[in-house]
C-alpha cells in the first residue's frame, strides 16, 4: 500500500472517530465524554502521532488529522496542533516526554517589540493534560521548555476554544530550559502549519454547516440555497477555504527555505478566510446563526482565538516581504 | 477634460442637504460623554459576559435627557432628529452594544405608535417609552417568517368585541422587559399582505402570552432576545394600531428607521474596535514617526479610519436627507436607507475583524474588549432586514431609476 494509500486510510478512522464522537456544536465536552475521547484517540495512535519518527510525511499525517478533526471540533483540533507541534521539538531534543504543547508567547512591550517569554502571557490548550509546556517567544526564533507545574495560571478568559479548556499561563519562576535556536524555528514552523490546517478546518466546517442549512431553511417558498445571492455567499465561502487548501499543499510540499516561506503564505491566508467564512456562515443562517445553539456562533469565536494563537498577521506581512525585498532598511 | 476623466455624476448639481453635530447635538453629546464614562463604559465587560441586562446605563441615558430623542415635542420629547439620534446611538454603541440595543429598541417600539396610533394610545405609551417609565417591543419575525416576513403565521381572529391572538415570535429584543408590545400578526392569512395588522398590546393584562428563555446570543448579550407565544390569547379590538389590514404599510415605515440605528450601531462598532487599537498602539509606542517598522501598521490604521469615516458622513447624510423628505411630507427614502444599513453595518463587522488581525496575540482576551465589538457588530448585519433584503431593496431602485445614485441624490 503507498503511503498516500495509508494516510487515505487512517483519515477514514479518523473521520469516523471525529464523526461519531464530536458532534458539531457541542462546544465542551462532559468528563465522560472527553475520557471516551481521549481513549478513544490514543487506541488510534491519534494523541502520539506527533512523536512518530518513521512516518513517511508525517506533517503532511499531522496536518490532515488535524483539518479532519477541526471540521468537526476546533478546540480539539487545535489542542492536537499544539501538541503535535511540541512532541517534534521534544523528539528534536531526544526528549522522551510526549505530553507537551506548545503556544506563543503573546504581549509587547512600551517600545513595540515583543517582550521576552519571561515577562509574556502564553494561552494553552490543556484539555489533553500535558504535563508540560514549549512556550515559543512571539517571533519564534527561540523557545524554551519547561514544567507545567513551572507555570503561573492567569485569570484571562477568552473567545473562542473553550473545549480546548484554554488557559493563560506566565512562567512563574526560574525552570524553563532553553531550546536549540533550531529547534524552535522548527517548532514555530510546525505549529504555524499545524494552526493553518486547523483554520482550514474550522473554515470547512462552516462552509459544510451552511451549505447543508441553505438546502434545509425555506423561505419565500423555496430552499434558501436556491437564491442566487445567497449561492454566491456561500461559493466565495468555498473559493477562500480552498484558496487556503491550495496554499496548505504548497507549504506541505515546499523544501528547505521555502517551506518557511509557503507555511507563512497560508496562515495568513487562512487567519483571514476562517473568520470571514465564520463571518459569513453566521449570515446564511440569519438570525439562528447568531445563537448559541447553533454550531456557527461559536465558530467564529473559535476563528477568533485560532488566529490569534497563530503568528500575528503583521509579522508573517514582515516576513513575506523580507523574502523578496531583504530586510527593512 | 476628457471623457474618461468626465465624472458620471456631478454631486453639486444635487441638493445637499447639510448634517450639523455642532450647535444643539454638542449639548446632546455633552450630556452623553460622562454617562459613558462613568456608567455604559465601566459596566460593558461584565453586561456582555453576565448577559446583565443593562437597565442602569438605559436610566442613565435617561437621566441625562437623553432617553426619548425621536419623541415628538407634543409627547414630551425633545424631537432632535436623526442626526442627533444617529450620533449618540453611536456612540453609546461603541461603549457598549448591548446598552445601545436596548435603548434603541425603545425608541423602535415608539415610532409606529406614532405613526399610526391613535390618541389614547400615544399619551398613554410613546412619554413612558421616551422618558424610560416602560420599556417596549416590537414583534415581527417568526421562526419560520425572517426576511420572508409577509409569510406571518401569528393570527389574530376577530370574535365580538376582540382578537383572539395565536402563534409564536422569535428573536424579539427587550421581550421579556416590555410593558408595551407593537405586535403584529395577520387577521386573515389568506390575504397576504394586505391581513397584516398591528396591536399595541399592555403585557400587564394579558392572558394566554408566555415569554421564552433569553436566547445565549453571541453578541450584545446583555439585551435580551427571546420568544413570546401567544396561546388563544385574547385583547380588546381597539389595541389594534392604526387600521386593519394596514399593518404592512406601518411596518415598512418602522424598519426603515430601525435601519437607521442600525447604520449607526454598525458606524459606533467600527470606532469602539479602532479606539480600542489605537489605544492599545499608541501605548506600545506604534504610532510615533520615528517608529519606521510600524509604518505598515499606521497605513492600516489610517485606510481603517477613513473607512469610519465615510460610512459615518453617509449615515449623516442620510439621517439628514430622511429628516428633510419628512419635514417637507414626503415619504422615507427607502433605497437610501437601504444603502446606509448595508454600508455601515458591513463596515462594522470588517473593522472591527480587521482591528483583531492588528491585535496578535492578545485580540481574543474578553478583557481587551475588541472580539466583543465584532460579535455585536455581526447582528447588525441580519436584524431589521439582513443585509440581503437591503440589496434586494437597491437592485429593485436600480431597476426603476438606472442612472440614479440614491445615496447622494436627495431629491424626493
Amino acid at each position: 500500500m503507498s503511503a498516500d494509500a495509508d494516510l487515505e486510510e487512517y483519515l477514514g478512522v479518523v473521520r469516523r472517530l471525529a464523526e461519531e464522537q464530536l458532534p458539531v456544536g457541542e462546544r465542551v465536552l462532559s468528563p465522560d465524554r472527553l475520557g471516551t475521547l481521549r481513549r478513544l484517540l490514543d487506541q488510534a495512535g491519534v494523541l502520539e502521532l506527533g512523536a512518530e519518527t518513521e512516518l513517511d510525511g508525517a506533517v503532511r499525517w499531522l496536518s490532515s488529522v488535524i483539518t479532519t478533526i477541526a471540521r468537526r471540533s476546533p478546540a480539539i483540533a487545535f489542542a492536537l496542533a499544539s501538541r503535535y507541534a511540541a512532541q517534534r521539538a521534544l523528539v528534536a531534543i531526544d526528549t522522551d516526554a510526549t505530553s507537551a504543547v506548545a503556544g506563543r508567547a503573546a504581549g509587547l512591550d512600551d517600545a513595540g517589540r515583543f517582550r521576552p517569554i519571561e515577562d509574556s502571557d502564553v494561552a494553552l490548550p490543556v484539555v489533553l493534560d500535558p504535563a508540560s509546556v514549549v512556550i515559543l517567544d512571539g517571533q519564534g526564533r527561540s523557545g524554551v521548555i519547561v514544567a507545567r507545574s513551572f507555570l503561573r495560571d492567569k485569570e484571562v478568559a477568552r473567545s473562542g476554544l473553550d473545549g480546548a479548556h484554554l488557559r493563560t499561563f506566565q512562567l512563574s519562576r526560574d525552570g524553563a530550559a532553553a531550546l536549540p535556536a533550531p529547534v524552535a524555528v522548527a517548532a514555530s514552523r510546525d505549529l504555524e502549519l499545524l494552526l493553518t490546517a486547523a483554520m482550514l478546518g474550522t473554515a470547512e466546517g462552516a462552509l459544510q454547516v451552511s451549505e447543508d442549512y441553505a438546502r434545509e431553511r425555506r423561505q419565500f417558498d423555496a430552499p434558501i440555497g436556491s437564491f442566487a445571492g445567497l449561492r454566491a455567499i456561500l461559493a466565495e465561502m468555498r473559493h477562500r477555504a480552498g484558496a487556503v487548501r491550495g496554499l496548505l499543499e504548497s507549504a506541505l510540499t515546499a523544501e528547505g527555505v521555502q517551506s518557511e516561506v509557503r507555511v507563512l503564505e497560508a496562515s495568513a491566508a487562512a487567519g483571514r478566510a476562517v473568520v470571514q467564512v465564520a463571518i459569513d456562515a453566521i449570515q446564511v443562517h440569519g438570525g439562528y446563526g447568531y445563537i448559541e445553539e447553533y454550531p456557527v456562533a461559536g465558530l467564529l469565536r473559535d476563528a477568533v482565538s485560532l488566529r490569534a494563537a497563530a503568528l500575528p498577521r503583521r509579522l508573517v506581512m514582515a516576513r513575506l516581504a523580507d523574502d523578496r525585498l531583504g530586510a527593512l532598511a | 477634460m476628457s471623457e474618461i476623466e468626465s465624472p458620471a455624476y456631478d454631486v453639486s448639481v444635487h441638493e445637499s442637504p447639510a448634517y450639523d453635530v455642532s450647535g444643539p447635538a454638542t449639548a446632546y453629546l455633552s450630556a452623553l460623554q460622562p454617562v459613558l464614562d462613568e456608567v455604559i463604559v465601566p459596566a460593558a465587560e461584565d453586561v456582555d459576559r453576565d448577559h446583565l441586562f443593562p437597565r442602569q446605563g438605559v436610566q442613565a441615558l435617561v437621566d441625562a435627557g437623553l432617553g426619548g430623542l425621536l419623541i415628538p415635542r407634543e409627547f414630551g420629547g425633545p424631537d432632535a432628529g436623526l442626526v442627533v439620534y444617529a450620533e449618540v446611538l453611536a456612540r453609546i454603541a461603541a461603549a457598549c452594544g448591548s446598552t445601545s440595543t436596548v435603548y434603541m429598541t425603545n425608541l423602535h417600539c415608539a415610532h409606529p405608535i406614532v405613526l399610526g396610533g391613535r390618541v389614547d394610545q400615544q399619551r398613554r405609551w410613546v412619554p413612558a417609552l421616551g422618558s424610560g417609565q416602560a420599556f417596549g417591543a416590537t414583534a415581527l419575525t417568526e421562526s419560520e417568517a425572517g426576511s420572508d416576513v409577509a409569510s406571518m403565521r401569528t393570527y389574530a381572529r376577530r370574535d365580538g368585541d376582540s382578537y383572539v391572538i395565536n402563534g409564536s415570535k422569535m428573536f424579539i429584543s427587550n421581550g421579556d422587559v416590555a410593558d408595551v408590545l407593537v405586535l403584529f400578526a395577520t387577521v386573515d392569512p389568506a390575504l397576504g399582505r394586505d391581513g397584516i395588522t398591528a396591536f399595541l398590546l399592555d403585557t400587564a393584562h394579558l392572558s394566554g402570552f408566555g415569554v421564552g428563555r433569553p436566547m445565549d446570543k453571541l453578541g450584545q448579550r446583555g439585551a435580551s432576545t427571546v420568544p413570546l407565544s401567544f396561546d388563544h390569547c385574547r385583547v380588546p379590538a381597539d389595541a389594534v394600531l392604526g387600521e386593519v389590514g394596514r399593518g404592512w404599510a406601518l411596518l415598512l415605515q418602522a424598519v426603515l428607521r430601525s435601519r437607521i440605528s442600525a447604520a449607526a450601531q454598525g458606524v459606533g462598532f467600527a470606532t469602539g474596535a479602532f479606539e480600542t487599537v489605537v489605544a492599545y498602539c499608541a501605548k506600545h509606542g506604534l504610532l510615533t514617526a520615528r517608529n519606521r517598522a510600524a509604518q505598515d501598521l499606521q497605513f492600516d490604521l489610517a485606510a481603517l479610519r477613513a473607512e469610519i469615516s465615510a460610512a459615518r458622513a453617509l449615515l449623516l447624510h442620510a439621517c439628514a436627507a430622511t429628516d428633510a423628505v419628512a419635514a417637507a411630507g414626503g415619504a422615507d427614502p427607502t433605497a437610501l436607507l437601504a444603502e446606509v444599513k448595508l454600508h455601515c453595518t458591513r463596515v462594522g463587522v470588517q473593522v472591527a475583524a480587521r482591528c483583531l488581525e492588528l491585535l496578535g496575540g492578545e485580540a481574543d482576551r474578553l478583557d481587551v474588549g475588541l472580539e466583543r465589538r465584532l460579535r455585536d457588530a455581526k447582528i447588525t448585519e441580519i436584524y431589521d432586514g439582513t443585509n440581503q433584503v437591503q440589496s434586494m431593496l437597491i437592485a429593485r431602485d436600480l431597476r426603476f431609476s438606472p442612472t440614479a445614485m440614491s445615496a447622494l441624490d436627495t431629491r424626493p
